[in-house]
């Protein structure tokens, strides 16, 4: 073979080769999370060695709770760098549940994993068998048991009445009036709508919006939509019934879409509901002082200044002409994030005892105070120290733990999460004048139809 | 060809194609498959026939994003091909500055855009963005306008951002093409009488036929398949005033999990871009210009 020949010939190998490292690392390493459970008698020196498990979870950069999740996390793994390696899957935000979904499509699901509570985002987990029903794991840990939570916690964690997620996230929405602009103008806090509407036009006169909410992607439009319409006459009754009785289009919801489209022509929204939309911008115009009120959530505290906190009162959310049930008694709320397990993980001798030890701590008492400092309100029952927590976060506590009712929003509460997506564009449009109440109440009306 | 220079040439072109196969062609493959079934991306695909496609075509709101994404090909043709070839003419001209001017021109293409995206979902704020109030103090009030939340202009306002980004790559692209113009035929033109403008009317636009012509269909296939800008700045909303055809994919998908549905709505942007490429060659390939 003469030399040419030969150095072609040595090329062309060295291509092929890594050719094949590159198709290598493409390839699914899964195989450790979707075992086949030919390793169920597990013995003595298979717990001692070294298990790998994969986290994902969206408390990451851009979420005022990751710069105490994150290292917390680390903590553990150092603690722990012996016995197991975790490989953290940060996604930030919304993100997080489309990462989800397409490492179920691709049938790489992580082994412990955080996810949006409700049936609407449980259920198909659940019918794809892929997630543990938590009773197993509350059977096999020492150290987390069901008595740490309150019954109620656990009502979107559950599927068929069976338990899926571990609560961690709870929420309540609470109204924050900007007390400097309020005395500034020598104005009264608003109780009633009546009084919303005076007050938003001394507001307006003085270039100020007098509501910070919008909607882009439902958010967080849909929450102070909740807080309207549960007000009114089989509000609260009409959503909670909707994925058995699949009926939007309802004399409450309509009133609630017809008082939302009211308010925008009272031009009590920024003009651009679009721009100020989502999570992101949902506190800035009140942060800016351009913006004298807001339908406020934990995650957000984080982002709203000092200056502009130490002049917030937390206030009841204004009644709604024929209101029926009364905002001093209840919030919008619920569990929004719990942890969830990998069934085909769980059942992976091998990993088991490092994923009931993970689990463990990720809803330990020592994490939920960590998160406490983010202003999470911890789905647990777990005592956290004021003098840690953010002076208008322990307001927002002191003043829902009045309320006696938390009711889940609407968006938790479909048939299935292809009627979330209609519901949010819907929104959107309301929000931004696009479409009537009539038209928007259809919209969604279609869509709860349409879901499987 | 002998049949050791085959062998060899088969090898060295292999794993370009083993890569291009596993990377692009089964993917499609699948996607075909999948735009026939049902599936939510977690059970198994329930084989579905057509039915997808019937859905699809008889949809409003799909044909509301095709006619958002027409529209988006259309103002992208009339604007970033054509001022891509002008601004690389003037370049071309330049005695001085060159390197600069063809700097500037090209660093919008390098940023992300979802950066774009977000800085314009800023820019466009009515309340708090600097361009209502940059109108406001130049007196033009009566311009400004709810960006992003008016349905009739919101796709515009997504539109011109995306438009704007790439204009720079179009530059460069005919930049080097006009370089490759052997200059004795500029020279020639010009002796003959021709001013600047006919000389990039009667030569250069003919003998740069070809890469305007590949412009084009880079520029189509990339509007076909957009999302990044519209998704930054307004999620395709309010409802689907701004969505193109790969958001409405995208939702489908990934927020209403009908993974079938959404296969077939990715399969109708290949077919469209595969349909235009096609036409564009056959038409492109007739009256070649050579001098």
């Amino acid at each position: 073979m003469s030399k040419r020949v030969l150095k072609l010939l040595c090329l062309t190998i060295i291509m092929i080769f890594s050719l094949a490292v590159i198709l290598s690392g493409c390839g699914s390493d899964n195989d450790t999370s979707s075992s086949d459970t030919g390793t169920k008698a597990a013995s003595d020196d298979q717990s001692a060695r070294k298990v790998t498990l994969r986290y994902a979870y969206n408390w990451t950069t851009g979420d005022s709770k990751g710069q105490y999740y994150e290292p917390a996390l680390k903590s553990y793994m150092e603690k722990n760098k012996d016995t197991v390696e975790i490989s953290l899957e940060g996604t930030p935000g919304m993100e997080h549940k489309d990462k989800i979904k397409v490492d179920l499509a691709g049938n790489n699901l992580p082994d412990v994993f955080m996810y949006w509570t409700g049936e609407a985002d449980l259920k198909p987990l659940v019918d794809g068998d892929t997630i543990l029903d938590m009773d197993e794991f509350f059977s096999a840990s020492k150290n987390t048991k069901k008595e740490q939570w309150n019954e109620g916690a656990f009502s979107s964690s559950k599927v068929g009445g069976k338990l899926f997620t571990l609560p961690v996230e709870s929420f309540k929405g609470f109204f924050l009036c900007n007390k400097a602009l309020f005395e500034k103008y020598k104005l009264q806090y608003p109780k009633t709508y009546a009084e919303l509407k005076t007050v938003s036009k001394v507001f307006i006169e003085n270039g100020i919006v007098p509501i910070n909410m919008a909607s882009k992607g439902g958010n967080p439009g849909h929450l102070f939509l909740n807080a309207v319409g549960y007000q009114l006459k089989d509000g609260w009754k009409d959503s909670q019934t909707i994925a058995q009785t699949k009926k939007y289009n309802t004399e409450s919801n309509l009133n609630a879409a017809k008082i939302i489209d009211e308010m925008r022509k009272e031009k009590m929204f920024p003009s651009d509901t679009i721009a100020n939309g989502d999570w992101g911008p949902a506190v800035a115009l009140y942060n800016e002082q351009k913006a004298a009120m807001v339908y406020c959530f934990p995650w957000k505290i984080g982002d709203i200044k000092k200056e502009i906190a130490d002049v917030s009162e937390v206030v009841p959310f204004p009644k709604m002409e024929g209101a029926e049930l009364s905002t001093d008694d209840f919030a919008i709320g619920g569990v929004s994030m719990g942890v969830l397990i990998n069934k085909k993980s769980f059942a992976d001798a091998s990993k088991k005892q490092a994923i009931i030890d993970f689990v463990d701590y990720l809803v330990s008492d020592a994490m939920f105070t960590e998160l406490g400092k983010a202003s999470m309100m911890p789905a647990k029952n777990v005592k956290l120290d004021a003098s840690q927590l953010n002076a208008l976060f322990v307001k927002a506590v002191d003043f829902t733990s009045t309320q006696k009712f938390t009711y889940d929003p609407t968006w938790a509460l479909f048939p299935g999460s292809d009627t979330t997506q209609s519901y949010a564009d819907a929104l959107d449009e309301l929000f931004a004048g696009a479409i009537t109440p009539e038209q928007y109440v259809e919209k969604v009306q279609t869509a709860v139809d349409s879901a499987k | 060809m002998t049949k050791a220079s085959k062998s060899f040439s088969i090898l060295f072109v292999a794993p370009a194609f083993i890569l291009y196969t596993v990377l692009v062609i089964i993917p499609v493959i699948f996607t075909i498959y999948y735009s026939m079934t049902d599936w939510n991306g977690i059970s198994k695909p329930d084989f579905s026939g057509v039915e997808n496609y019937l859905r699809l075509f008889t949809s409003s709101d799909y044909w509301r994003v095709v006619g958002n994404t027409v529209k988006l090909v259309i103002l992208t043709l009339l604007f970033q091909v054509p001022l891509g070839l002008i601004f690389a003419y003037l370049l071309f001209k330049l005695s001085w500055g060159f390197k600069l001017f063809r700097t500037i021109y090209f660093m919008p293409v390098i940023i992300a855009p979802i950066a774009i995206g977000v800085m314009f979902s800023l820019f466009y704020n009515g309340d708090l963005g600097p361009l209502n109030n940059f109108l406001g103090a130049v007196g033009l009030e009566g311009l400004q306008r709810n960006w992003l939340s008016d349905s009739k202009i919101v796709l515009y306002s997504v539109i011109f951002p995306q438009v704007w980004q790439y204009i720079g790559l179009f530059v460069v692209i005919m930049l080097a093409s006009l370089q490759s113009i052997p200059q004795e035929l500029f020279e020639s033109a010009e002796i003959d009488g021709a001013n600047s403008f006919r000389v990039f009317r009667s030569v250069v636009i003919p003998l740069m036929r070809e890469v305007i012509l590949i412009c084009i269909i880079l520029a189509v296939t990339g509007s076909l398949k957009s999302f990044d800008h519209a998704w930054a700045i307004s999620k395709g909303g309010p409802g689907s005033s701004s969505s193109y055809i790969a958001i409405l994919m995208y939702k489908e998908a990934f927020k209403n999990s009908n993974f079938g549905y959404a296969s077939a709505v990715t399969m109708t942007i290949m077919l469209y871009a595969l349909t235009f490429t096609i036409i564009s060659k056959k038409v492109g390939s007739k009256n070649e210009v050579q001098y």
